[in-house]
């Protein structure tokens, strides 16, 4: 007698996922729209909040820049105010300069220079010159940090990272070191916002025949 | 420099012609010869005292002076109207008893211009015209004392500074071309730090 082997009913692996494909129904194109409008509004509630963190972060970022900044001043401060002075001009800063972020006349800044006291808020003012000088130097791996801020910011206006200071806006002096590539218009339209206007002239400068510099208006060759 | 006071001088040709004091007018470009000896003569304008003028007034009347205020602990004024050629050798520093800041200088320029021609020609243009002159002299102050201290004259030191500020380096510009370069000029201040130190 043979022996009848019953096959079994179970599909086998090459029966998976050959099942009959579900017929869908054709989707109208209103219903098209409004998928895509949905998904359109995603993405910009996703942008908006991206946009939202970017900005959360750079604030948190400034915010962290500045505590840097008063950090390092305080521990500056501690030091003689003639050997700030002398780093300072080692960077290659002006008398003039440094005086006029200080807030103070040239002939103080030469009596500091002699040894003569100074007061705690003015030994702050330029122990946060040195902090800053430092921040750029080091963390923006600026190289020369004197020549950086008296640079005009923008060719329509006569603004330097050293009028920013003399203004007390090391903020944006620290925001222009950490965008350097940046458009410098920001920082100038939050620290005067009519600079364009105030600084529109028709009168140019030029270098005149004799080899020096003089003023003409603009256009002309005479 | 433009802009410096000096007391017990006589301007010729000024009314009362007394000694008083006066404002040097001369442009920083024109004052000196050969970039060391003053020329012989400058435009000085008399300085007397008088009522302080309001700052919302300077803009829009009194343009034949310039106004001094709390020069000596009083209200002055420079008057235009009050000027002639005094000798230079008569301007001695004993007799400077003040100056004025770069922008103090500048309204005066530009008060002085407007006074001449009715022109009006922006401080901050008046800056940039004259930044290098200015960065120049403040280096050449710096050398005179620093050579002073150590007891060198006064003239000899003027000299060596100015031989220095223009001789060329191996790029072929000089320390004065460079100064005309905001971007250069700390460099230049950098150089003579170290050409002081190391010679």
């Amino acid at each position: 007698m043979s022996t009848i082997h019953r096959i079994d009913d179970a599909p086998t692996g090459a029966l998976v996922g050959h099942a009959p494909p579900r017929l869908e129904r054709t989707r109208t194109i209103q219903e098209v729209v409004d998928d895509i409008g949905y998904l359109r509004n995603r993405s910009e509630l996703l942008a908006h909040d991206s946009l939202d963190l970017h900005e959360s972060i750079g604030q948190l970022h400034s915010d962290s820049l500045d505590e840097e900044l008063r950090s390092l001043t305080v521990r500056h401060a501690r030091e003689l105010l003639p050997t700030l002075l002398e780093q300072l001009s080692t960077l290659g800063f002006s008398w003039r300069d440094i005086a006029k972020i200080a807030g103070v006349s040239v002939p103080a800044v030469r009596k500091w220079r002699r040894g003569e006291s100074a007061t705690g808020d003015n030994r702050q003012r330029v122990a946060r010159i040195v902090a800053l000088c430092e921040i750029a130097a080091q963390r923006y791996l600026i190289a020369d940090v004197a020549g950086w801020l008296e640079t005009p910011l923008h060719p329509d206006a006569p603004l330097t990272g050293l009028d920013l200071m003399a203004s007390e806006r090391f903020d944006l002096v620290l925001a222009l070191a950490r965008e350097q590539s940046g458009d410098p218009e920001r920082v100038l339209d939050e620290f005067e916002p009519d600079w364009r206007a105030r600084y529109r002239s028709d009168v140019e400068v030029f270098t005149a025949p004799d080899g020096l510099p003089g003023l003409r208006l603009a256009g002309s060759d005479s | 420099m433009t802009g410096d006071v000096f007391d017990g001088i006589t301007i010729p040709g000024s009314s009362p012609e007394s000694e008083g004091l006066g404002i040097v007018l001369t442009h920083p470009c024109s004052m000196r010869a050969d970039g060391v000896r003053l020329i012989p003569r400058l435009h000085v304008a008399s300085v007397t005292a008088g009522q302080p003028i309001p700052l919302r007034k300077w803009h829009d009347s009194h343009f034949k002076v310039m106004p001094l205020p709390e020069l000596d602990g009083r209200h002055y004024a420079a008057r235009f109207e009050q000027m002639g050629l005094v000798n230079s050798a008569s301007l001695l520093p004993a007799k400077r008893i003040a100056c004025l800041l770069p922008y103090g200088i500048h309204l005066l320029q530009q008060r002085f211009i407007w006074y001449l021609t009715r022109f009006l020609v922006p401080t901050h243009r008046l800056a940039e015209a004259t930044a290098s002159v200015f960065e120049e002299a403040e280096l050449e102050e710096e050398w005179v004392t620093w050579a002073i201290q150590r007891g060198a004259v006064r003239d000899t030191a003027a000299a060596a500074f100015h031989q220095w500020v223009r001789s060329p380096d191996e790029s072929g510009t000089s320390p004065q071309d460079q100064l005309a370069d905001p971007q250069r000029r700390a460099g230049v201040r950098r150089a003579m730090k170290h050409h002081l130190a190391h010679g």
